[in-house]
């Protein structure tokens, strides 16, 4: 990768966790006060793996020697263990700004005019990419 | 005057046991249109150890149907479940198998 691609990869990571808290119901159907406390728990879970996320992540990005300079570009290293956590990672950044900028339709493509909806749709167009990325890793380890 | 007993009838209250609420819930994946058919299929495998084959075959059931029973468990590994699928961003539920 290119130094701004860096930038634009630690200006997207350090963004997460960026999932609205609440939007993601345990059940449908059931009444909520029934399963009130299970979605509390299921509610807690989710800040604590999030939480625990974000400090790896920031420990990811700081890793010695995690950008290496190879000729003209940047190398980032990632860990075959790490692939996995990764895309839950990029995913979470990509669907959460997705509902930030009002769900809109990934088929138009449209650009928001607005500059600080601008920064979240390159960032998550970004996570698109990165995403497929890490996907390809999974089929074709090389 | 000759005395009736009354009896009353005893309605017992619909008490559920554990075992009556563990009867059955199913994991429901519902589809939308942010998260990549690859990267459904990648998180059904992890979650459930799936083939990829049978991952490929509820994600597309997702894509087409607008939703996939992927598993019917007790109460307590449904929970398990959906907490997984949620943690990859999947919008994915419990409901009770009625």
């Amino acid at each position: 990768m290119k130094s701004g691609e860096q930038r634009l990869l630690e200006r997207t990571f350090e963004l997460y966790p960026v999932m609205p808290a609440g939007i993601a119901p345990l059940s449908k159907s059931s009444d909520p006060e029934e399963m009130q406390d299970e979605q509390d728990l299921l509610d807690e879970l989710m800040r604590e793996s999030k939480a625990e996320n974000r400090l790896e992540l920031m420990n990811f990005l700081r890793r010695p020697r995690q950008f290496e300079k190879e000729e003209d570009a940047l190398l980032l290293t990632v860990k075959k263990s790490e692939v996995n956590w990764l895309l839950e990672i990029v995913n979470e950044i990509r669907v959460g700004l997705w509902y930030k900028l009002g769900q809109p339709d990934p088929e138009e493509d449209e650009v928001p005019s607005e500059t600080a909806h601008l920064e979240d749709w390159i960032s998550m167009e970004y996570c698109a990419d990165l995403q497929a990325r890490l996907l390809f890793t999974l089929t074709d380890p090389k | 005057m000759p005395t009736e007993t009354e009896t009353t009838p005893v309605i017992e209250d619909e008490t559920k046991s554990k075992a009556d609420l563990d009867s059955g819930f199913l994991v429901i994946c519902w589809n939308d249109p942010v998260n990549l058919m690859e990267y459904v299929t990648h998180v059904f495998q992890v979650v459930f150890g799936w083939t990829k084959q049978k991952a490929e075959e509820h994600m597309l059931q997702v894509h087409q149907k607008g939703k996939s029973v992927l598993m019917r468990e007790t109460m307590e590994r449904a929970e398990h479940y959906v907490h997984q699928l949620q943690r990859y961003s999947l919008h994915a539920t419990m409901e009770r198998d009625r």
